[in-house]
Order: C-alpha cells, then structure tokens, then sequence
C-alpha cells in the first residue's frame, strides 16, 4: 500500500469533517447525549473504512455527510419538542437527596455505592462526611454528576448581606 | 435552517471535487479502493459467508449473471481446503488503462498463505471484478497442497 495515498485520503478526511462539523455546530461534537455518542462512533468507524481505502471516498462523504444532516434534524427536532428531547436524550436520575442515597435512582442506573461516592467527589468535591449539606445529586443525560447545595450550604451571595443588613436594621 | 444548508453545499462540493479527481484526473487507486482492496474486500465478505453483499464487487455483467449460490459453490472448496481463514491481504496490482490484475493472500490455519489472483476492470470510477476463475485456481492449489502434505 503507498503511503502517500493514506496520508492523502487522511488529509481529505480531516479537512472534511472538521468543515461538516465546524458547520454544523458545536452541539455535534458535544457528546452530550446518547445520539451524539452515537454520531461520534459512526464517524469514527466511517473515517477507518476511508483513511484505508476499503471504500471510495465519494461514499465517505455520503455517509458522514447523511450522519451530521440527521444529527442536525434530530437535534432542531427535539429542541422544538420536549417529549422528543426526553425520549432522545432521556431526563436525569437522582441519586441523592437531602444527603441520602436514592435507592430506585442507584439500580436504575447501576451505580454501586462506591461510584456514587466517586461521583459525588467529580461533581462536588464532597465526602460522604459532608453529603448532608446536599438537596440533591443528580446524574445528567450527558453522565456527568451534577450536585445541588442545601439553600444554607450555599455560597453567601449579594441578596443574602441585603437580608442580614435589613435583619440588623442597619 | 442555515447550518443544514451549509453541510449539504459543502458535501456537493466535495462530491463534485472527488468526481473531478476520479473521472477527470483519472485517480484509479487513491479516491477508490485500488483493485487489491477490492479483491481483499471481496474475499472478507466471502470468508463470513455474506454471498449477498459479495455480489456487489462483481461488475454489472456478472453480477446480473451470478446468484448468490454460485458465489457459496465456487468458495467452498476454498474454505474447505484452506480451513479457518485468518486474515486477507490484497498484496499487489497490475493496472493496464481500464483492467487490472490484483492479488491477494488467504491466511489461513490449515494451508498457510493460499495466494488468490483475480481479474478486474473499471466500471464508473470503481474497481470491479471481472472474472470468478481465480477462486477456482486457488482451489485446486489448495487440493494439490493438500495431496502433497500439507501448508507452506
């Protein structure tokens, strides 16, 4: 096989789906939700058959292309749609609340407990020691942990001196 | 949506730029799978018995004259002289303007490298196969192999 060729359908390749997806938005190459991971895979498996050349590269760019359209569709379709967006991207699981573990949210999405504290450290820098200071821990569509502070574990903010200085009358 | 109009100009674009390469330029080997990649895809789809989809590298002639029962006699004694394949490999082309001669080998558990040659020749900018005789020869390497003792 000459090299040259690989390195010119490599380049081709490249140039191609940066442009695609460049145009297409930062949404597609977000991976934020299964179909995105899904797009993510198939164009991963696509570029392997072209950069060899086990298929022409006309049909390459069919199919990436076909792949970032559907993607575009999909994803205009469900943000006018919320019963779409759910189905497509589902709705996040609860696995924490007011510093308990949520039993139904753990088997649901198979998280033992030692993962739930390992997500509760990426989410939130917290311990177990210090779950009691969360109203809710969730686990998003995108997989990522996200952690929601009880209102008095929250971080001071403007509107809360306000209060003190009207509580002190000052 | 302009996002979706501007993926759709950029794949025609490309898609008339590739054919400007391939039918224009005369690229036989670079935009397209060169002959030994098609032999070698040909031969992968024929080692998982998929005699449909194998179809689709014969040219417009043959494949209008060959079923997939024939493609599944004719690779039988293949198989069964070469044992499990392993792997296949287009190894080498001879392109003359229009036809080409490609081969490849079958790694096999049982007969070693069992080497395949097979005619082909361009149709709309893409390699075809031409002729089915080589899975024949590699047949009858593979009995001789057998009668003489075994793999090399």
């Amino acid at each position: 096989m000459e090299l040259h060729k690989i390195a010119i359908r490599v380049l081709f390749a490249y140039i191609f789906l940066l442009l695609i997806i460049r145009l297409s938005g930062k949404r597609t190459v977000a991976e934020g939700n299964t179909f995105d991971f899904v797009l993510a895979l198939i164009l991963g498996d696509t570029v392997d058959n072209a950069m060899w050349g086990e298929v022409p590269i006309a049909q390459f760019i069919v199919a990436a292309g076909t792949l970032v359209v559907i993607q575009l569709l999909v994803s205009a379709a469900s943000y006018r749609n919320e019963t779409l967006q759910a189905i497509l991207e589902g709705s996040p699981t609860t696995f924490l609340r007011k510093g308990r573990l949520v039993r139904e949210g753990l088997r649901r999405e198979r998280i033992s407990r030692r993962e739930s504290e390992e997500m509760m450290r990426l989410g939130g820098g917290m311990e177990p020691d210090e779950w009691a200071s969360v109203e809710a821990a969730r686990l998003e569509h995108s997989g990522e942990p996200s952690v929601i502070l009880r209102p008095w574990a929250r971080p001071a903010q403007g509107q809360d001196r306000d209060a003190l200085r009207r509580r002190r009358g000052t | 949506m302009k996002e979706l109009a501007a993926v759709i100009a950029v794949v025609a674009l490309l898609l008339a730029g590739v054919a400007g390469i391939v039918f224009g330029l005369d690229d036989r080997t670079t935009f397209v799978p060169s002959p030994a990649i098609t032999i070698q895809g040909f031969l992968r789809t024929l080692s998982v018995e998929r005699f449909d989809m194998a179809l689709s590298y014969l040219d417009a002639g043959l494949e209008s004259r060959v079923e997939p029962e024939e493609l599944r006699r004719r690779w039988k004694p293949v198989q069964e002289g070469a044992g499990d394949i392993i792997n296949v490999n287009g190894e080498w082309e001879v392109i003359r303007g229009d036809s080409a001669i490609a081969g490849a080998s079958l790694k096999t558990a049982d007969a070693g490298l069992c080497p395949v040659t097979m005619a082909l020749h361009l149709e709309n900018g893409v390699w075809k196969i031409a002729r089915l005789d080589g899975l024949d020869t590699a047949a009858l390497r593979l009995v001789r192999q057998g009668m003489a003792g075994g793999g090399n």
